[in-house]
């Protein structure tokens, strides 16, 4: 039996206030109050993903790092579990998400780096000539699958991918 | 001693700040909390170490260590912009393992070729180096010693090089690994200008109406001449950009004319646009007439592989006399040969469409369009690379289109001193100083005579060139060989066949000088550490002639010595009675018993300038260990070659005050396009345009044709395999891949292939492969997307990557007149792991 967290209380004891960016779970989980009730900490969503992106987090709850790589929905973790807290219709994006660009970005400080370019599968982010030679990343959020491949590479760690709402 | 409370917290902040940036605040500075002095970084410039462009840097240490480095804004080259790796400059010299000690390969306390690397002191490296460069001398001559040098050694260091082998070792086997990246472009500008290196400049750039990429993806390999590109042909919107490239690269982003053509048919597409000038009755007459003469080159020429290759048998002109021949011949005969080379024609051969090919070939012949052709291992990695350099040249000179602000043929360069130290210095086995040759006797008595050496000292035969080193390495005829400055084991071709085996003979000894365990420095015998960049002072040469200086800024590891200081250190070993035969001696007795350290770089020259020149306040570790100015001594020196020769340059102490000049360099005033009266003071009062390199001041248009590859894809082997760099790398790799960020950017070497090839074999993205050639395998993960997008039929895979060496797949077939290898085409299949 899964022990309830209050994470108000945890946060508060942390010194972290409660409103904390969202944390990503695991692909197609839609809530995160029920997947803090359900999930065991059994870490097998953690063994089993190949891309090993999925990590013992706060409260030794799983949670995913995009600094260690891309989630392929391969849908490995998915089955596994054991619980029953995914969005049961996989056509549908695993997480509603945001990719965003920081002022930090190599780019904007007119450094020749299109480094995040190439990762993308959905080529969601552009490099348009327009009016500088050395031209911004352009992010097309519709085309974004919230796969989380350009994190890593980013030499300036200038990508941020964000859950748009506390469920995914 | 007092200290306030106010001070008190600064001295915290002051040392709190300092433990963020990681940075140990001095013992000294401790009693002087209120001096705002010690928190400031020292502000110094430095070319930058990697490609050619030759931006200059901004170089910030604090506590002898470089913290930051950021673009220079009064360069002229890149005016404050910095590509990726120029950004990253500052951690290149940090990696965890740098090399601080001379490493021996050992078994029982003595030398054993298949020993354990074992740290020694440095006496006892350059002992062992000097038992075996004498045995070896004694043995078998000059010509079983070696050397192999690079671009990116500093001028100084290539000059004290090219000294100690010509002239101490009196052998010509001195190469630089320049000549796998830019000897066709050398032996292309001999054979049509008869004088090394570009006549135009990157202010070409801004004055151009038209650029014309020609195998040079400069997105990547030159991104900030690439950013002067972008910004004229966004800010001027008449301006075209075509590109011609073999796959689809970034430079396509920007391409009004984006051409993918089949490798090796450039030449046939050249052939085509001087047949199109010709045809549309746009030649300038006036220019053809004045200035230039037209030549048959000899065909059939072979491809530089080993004598028994069946291609070798089958040439007809491959012998070291004819590959280069030509005779004269009138435009008329000149305008028949091209006039096969039609639109229909070229367009079958090359796959481009015959518009796309005709829109390209009317920038060229446009009188009212200004174009800047600008090539890099397209054109010179070819084993038709030196033809393919003359036929750019022909369409520039047949339209009159060159020496004139934004009409300019432009070879780019990829190492920092290609121009500077391999080609100017002439660090190669058959150059000398200022494009003079050792052929010729009376270039070798000139260098005598400044070098204050006996008559003959410098021996006629050129020496064997880089392919032919690594061959007879493995064949046992070079026993002793010295490698500084580059990563040939990784950079080679055919490395399993024709590079490795060389290093492992036991017949020879291999020393490898280089800041890091590189590929090439575990394949060796003896490693010696190596200071690097601004932990010395030097001056780079970059692609169009702008020479820059550099002091050095911090110091070098604890037991990392310079290439220079290893050169002329390792001189004091060797009496001139052991490596000079007594008839040389005879004619200068004086010399007896001198080392050649005495001989070389105490000669009145080299040691001609003291201490007191170099500023107080900087370091100069070689200059205060052999008690002179060693870098102002060896370059001007060096400078004696080139002065009142067309490569004039400027006094030494001026390159440390500005962001260098162009050569040649009269007055003061540097130029920025030469062959062209007033702005070279070269060229004769009246003569309009002077190609002086020629004795008739006359620039040759070659008919040569298109010739198949070495190797092409057949049944079995059916892929074009063609390699080069990306934005995030340089080279091997040796410097960025450690540094995190780079490497985190651009971990592995893939092979990009094209979607429908892919499916063809069964294959998806990511998937694990097995790339195999007739010469070797090499394991990697198929990329069937981003920034490369290879035609049906070709493979491209970089070659930064020590843990997927792509080399063991490529052929070690060179151009023959320029003996560059051709990295660009060979034939693979592929198949899935």
């Amino acid at each position: 039996m899964a022990s309830i967290v209050n994470h108000q209380r945890r946060n508060f004891l942390r010194g972290k206030g409660s409103s904390n960016p969202p944390l990503f779970r695991l692909p197609w989980v839609t809530n995160e109050q029920l997947f803090i009730q359900q999930c065991t900490r059994c870490d097998d969503c953690i063994n089993v993903c190949e891309e090993k992106i999925i990590v013992v987090g706060s409260g030794t709850y799983p949670e995913i790092n995009f600094a260690l790589g891309e989630c392929t929905f391969c849908q490995k973790c998915v089955e596994v579990c054991q619980q029953n807290f995914f969005n049961s219709d996989k056509t549908q994006p695993a997480w509603e998400s945001q990719l965003t660009i920081k002022d930090n970005c190599l780019a904007k400080k007119f450094v020749f780096c299109q480094s995040c370019r190439d990762a993308c599968e959905y080529q969601a982010i552009k490099f348009i000539y327009s009016q500088c030679a050395i031209p911004e990343p352009q992010i097309n959020q519709d085309l974004c699958s919230g796969c989380g491949a350009c994190v890593s590479l980013c030499p300036s760690q200038s990508i941020q991918l964000s859950l748009l709402s506390g469920v995914n | 001693m007092k200290i306030n409370r106010r001070e008190f917290i600064k001295a915290n902040a002051i040392a709190a700040a300092a433990t963020v940036a990681g940075i140990s605040v001095p013992v000294a500075a401790s009693n002087l909390i209120t001096n705002s002095e010690i928190t400031k970084l020292k502000w110094d410039k430095a070319p930058c170490r990697f490609c050619g462009t030759g931006c200059s840097i901004n170089v910030a240490t604090m506590d002898d260590k470089i913290v930051a480095t950021h673009g220079d804004i009064n360069s002229p080259v890149n005016k404050g912009l910095n590509c990726i790796k120029g950004y990253f400059l500052s951690k290149i010299m940090y990696g965890k393992d740098r090399l601080t000690s001379p490493l021996l390969r050992m078994k029982d306390g003595k030398f054993d070729k298949n020993g354990d690397f074992t740290p020694i002191s440095w006496d006892q490296a350059f002992d062992i180096m000097a038992v075996k460069v004498k045995a070896t001398l004694k043995e078998k001559g000059p010509t079983a010693v070696g050397m192999f040098g690079s671009g990116q050694w500093t001028v100084q260091e290539g000059y004290a090089a090219v000294k100690l082998m010509k002239a101490g070792f009196r052998s010509n086997n001195i190469e630089p690994n320049a000549r796998h990246c830019m000897a066709s472009a050398v032996a292309g500008f001999m054979r049509t200008f008869g004088i090394d290196e570009p006549m135009g400049c990157y202010d070409d750039i801004e004055a151009a109406d038209a650029f014309v990429l020609w195998g040079a993806n400069m997105a990547e390999m030159h991104p900030i001449l690439w950013t002067r590109v972008t910004d004229r042909r966004l800010s001027a919107p008449h301006v075209k950009v075509a590109v011609l490239s073999t796959f689809e690269n970034r430079n396509f982003d920007l391409a009004d004319n984006g051409m993918i053509f089949t490798p090796q048919t450039d030449l046939a597409i050249l052939n085509f646009i001087a047949n199109y000038i010709i045809k549309t009755n746009r030649v300038n007459k006036d220019f053809v007439n004045k200035h230039t003469n037209f030549r048959l080159g000899n065909t059939d020429i072979g491809y530089g592989l080993r004598p028994e290759h069946a291609l070798e048998q089958k040439a007809r002109n491959n012998s070291a006399g004819n590959t280069g021949g030509s005779e004269p011949m009138t435009f008329k005969e000149y305008a028949k040969f091209v006039s096969s080379y039609t639109a229909e024609y070229v367009s079958e051969l090359s796959g481009v469409p015959v518009d796309k090919l005709n829109a390209l070939a009317e920038l060229y012949a446009d009188p009212d369009t200004k174009v800047t052709s600008f090539w890099t291992m397209g054109f010179n990695q070819h084993t038709r690379g030196v033809w393919a350099n003359n036929l750019v040249y022909n369409i520039h000179l047949l339209t009159g289109k060159i020496s004139t602000p934004g009409n300019s043929p432009f070879s780019l360069t990829g190492q920092p001193s290609a121009c500077g130290t391999a080609r100017e210095v002439g660090t190669f086995s058959h150059r000398l100083p200022a494009d003079m040759v050792v052929k010729n006797p009376k270039h070798r008595a000139f260098a005598e005579k400044i070098w204050k050496l006996p008559e003959g000292t410098v021996p006629p035969k050129p020496g064997y060139h880089a392919v032919l080193q690594n061959r007879k390495l493995k064949d046992g005829e070079l026993n002793f060989y010295w490698v500084q400055c580059n990563n040939n084991l990784q950079a080679a071709a055919n490395i399993n066949e024709e590079v490795f085996p060389g290093y492992r003979n036991p017949k020879n000894f291999i020393v490898v000088s280089d800041p890091y365990p590189t590929v090439t420095a575990q394949a060796a015998d003896l490693i010696l550490p190596t200071a690097m960049w601004v932990e010395k002072e030097g001056v780079y040469g970059n692609a169009e002639r702008r020479t820059q200086a550099w002091y050095q800024q911090v110091n070098a590891p604890e037991g990392a010595r310079s290439d220079l200081w290893q050169l002329v250190e390792f001189s004091k070993r060797f009496i001139t009675d052991e490596v000079w035969t007594k008839e040389l001696l005879d004619k200068k007795p004086e010399y007896r018993g001198k080392t050649l350290f005495n001989v070389l770089f105490e000669n009145g020259n080299v040691n001609k300038f003291p201490l007191t020149e170099i500023p107080k306040d900087r370091l100069n570790f070689e200059s205060r260990d052999f008690g002179f100015y060693l870098q102002k001594g060896l370059f001007e020196e060096y400078a004696t070659f080139g002065r009142g020769h067309a490569h004039d340059l400027a006094p030494y102490e001026i390159y440390h005050q500005g962001r260098g000049l162009r050569w040649p360099v009269i007055n003061g005033k540097e130029t920025l396009w030469r062959f062209k009266e007033g702005s070279d003071p070269y060229v004769k009062a009246g003569k309009g345009f002077e190609f002086y390199g020629k004795p008739d001041g006359r620039a040759i248009i070659f008919a040569l044709p298109y010739e198949p590859a070495a190797e092409s894809p057949d049944k079995e082997y059916d892929l074009w395999l063609s390699t080069g760099r990306v934005l995030e790398h340089w080279h091997s790799g040796s410097m960025t891949q450690r540094v995190p960020e780079l490497y985190k950017a651009m971990p592995d070497a893939l092979v990009y292939m094209n979607p429908d090839d892919a499916q063809k074999r069964n294959l998806r993205r990511g998937d694990l492969v097995k790339l195999i050639s007739r010469r070797g395998e090499v394991l990697t993960r198929v990329e069937t997307r981003g920034r490369n997008k290879p035609p049906i039929g070709l493979v491209f895979m970089p070659w930064f990557d020590a843990s997927r060496l792509v080399n063991k797949l490529t052929l070690d077939a060179t151009d023959p007149i320029s003996k560059q290898t051709d990295y660009k085409k060979c034939a693979i299949k592929i198949e899935k792991v």
